[in-house]
């Protein structure tokens, strides 16, 4: 067997070479990409906190708003059931100062205490309506924690990429806490992300009707 | 009486056992007490004489359905209503709710009406 000239194996170094300069070249480039996804990983953290201090003050906010509703509800309550009570005494007394000059003021004071009735009725069934709408708080809560536990899985798997590159200023981000387990749900249905969820209540109702329910 | 009955609400958001607490006090069950989580409840069921429990699914730690497991894997409190009410709507929870043995799910948000239906209905499901 003839050994191949100098001549013969300079195409062979050429292509060698080419690859080399392409390998160092893909590899900078990647050393590069970690480099801003690390920075952009040192962001998680304060995400995290920002998250849950929106959660905090919506939270804060949403107790505020039902201590409010809890002491309004009486004095609607009151409102109305004094009205009703004082209506039946000044008709009565209408009845009596009949063709006076008072039957008239009378007759307006009944007709304000009838208002006043119906209004703090009103009033009461508006304030059921803010209770209720404190809902959101859970809601939109449910929702932050599910995308906290992303950021964690985020900051975790660029941690690991940080340990694979040999690049450690991610890997320093702090360990992060397990992510769902199956069995905890999915929290709240969010258009366009949730798939094979019911819309209504009254799916529910008729998903446990055909089950016997 | 009706107003008699013993209620506890199971959530890990305060505001929302503050909702249905008020609104259980609005149809006269004043008689309320609050867990956050399904391992503060059990051992509350298990030491008190509640009628009706009140559970949302997604807690940390024991969700609502362990709960619900629990609660009928338990010769004491096996027949106890669970009612669940939770933002989780998939098709697949809630069927594996009702064959874990729920008395009734509402989802989130819910009105008051809704709450006051789902409760009669099993409260004179009970008394049939």
């Amino acid at each position: 067997m003839s050994t191949p000239d100098a001549t013969a194996v300079e195409p062979l170094w050429e292509d060698l070479r080419a690859l080399n300069v392409s390998l160092q070249r893909t590899l900078d480039e990647f050393r590069n990409s970690f480099r801003q996804a690390s920075s952009a990983g040192k962001e998680i953290p304060d995400a995290r906190v920002r998250l849950d201090h929106v959660l905090k003050l919506t939270e804060e906010a949403a107790h505020r708003t039902l201590d409010l509703v809890e002491r309004s509800c009486p004095l609607a309550d009151r409102v109305a059931v004094d009205a009703v009570a004082l209506i039946e005494p000044i008709r009565e007394a209408r009845a009596a100062y009949r063709g006076t000059g008072v039957e008239a003021l009378l007759g307006r004071v009944e007709d304000y205490l009838t208002t006043v009735q119906r209004d703090g009725s009103q009033v009461r069934a508006n304030l059921a309506e803010v209770l209720m709408a404190q809902s959101y708080q859970d809601l939109s809560g449910q929702i932050i924690r599910t995308v906290i536990k992303l950021v964690v899985e985020l900051e975790r798997t660029l941690s690991r990429f940080a340990e694979l590159s040999g690049e450690g200023e991610a890997g320093k981000a702090s360990a992060a806490s397990a992510p769902a387990s199956d069995g905890h749900g999915f929290g709240p249905a969010v258009p366009g992300v949730t798939t094979g969820a019911v819309g209504v209540q009254e799916d529910v109702d008729d998903l446990l009707a055909r089950m016997g329910m | 009486m009706s107003s008699e009955l013993r209620f506890l609400v199971v959530d890990d958001f305060s505001t929302m056992r503050r909702i249905v607490k008020n609104l259980l006090q609005e149809l006269g069950y004043a008689n309320v007490q609050e867990a956050d989580d399904g391992n503060t409840a059990l051992p509350m069921l298990k030491n008190g004489n509640f009628d009706f429990v009140i559970t949302d699914w997604n807690m940390p730690q024991m969700p609502g359905l362990e709960l619900l497991k629990a609660v009928r894997a338990d010769e004491k409190l096996k027949h106890l209503p669970v009612l669940m009410v939770t933002a989780e709507a998939k098709r697949e929870q809630i069927v594996e709710a009702a064959q874990a043995g729920v008395s009734g799910y509402v989802i989130k948000p819910f009105t008051a009406q809704t709450l006051s239906e789902k409760l009669n209905k099993i409260l004179q499901a009970r008394k049939a």
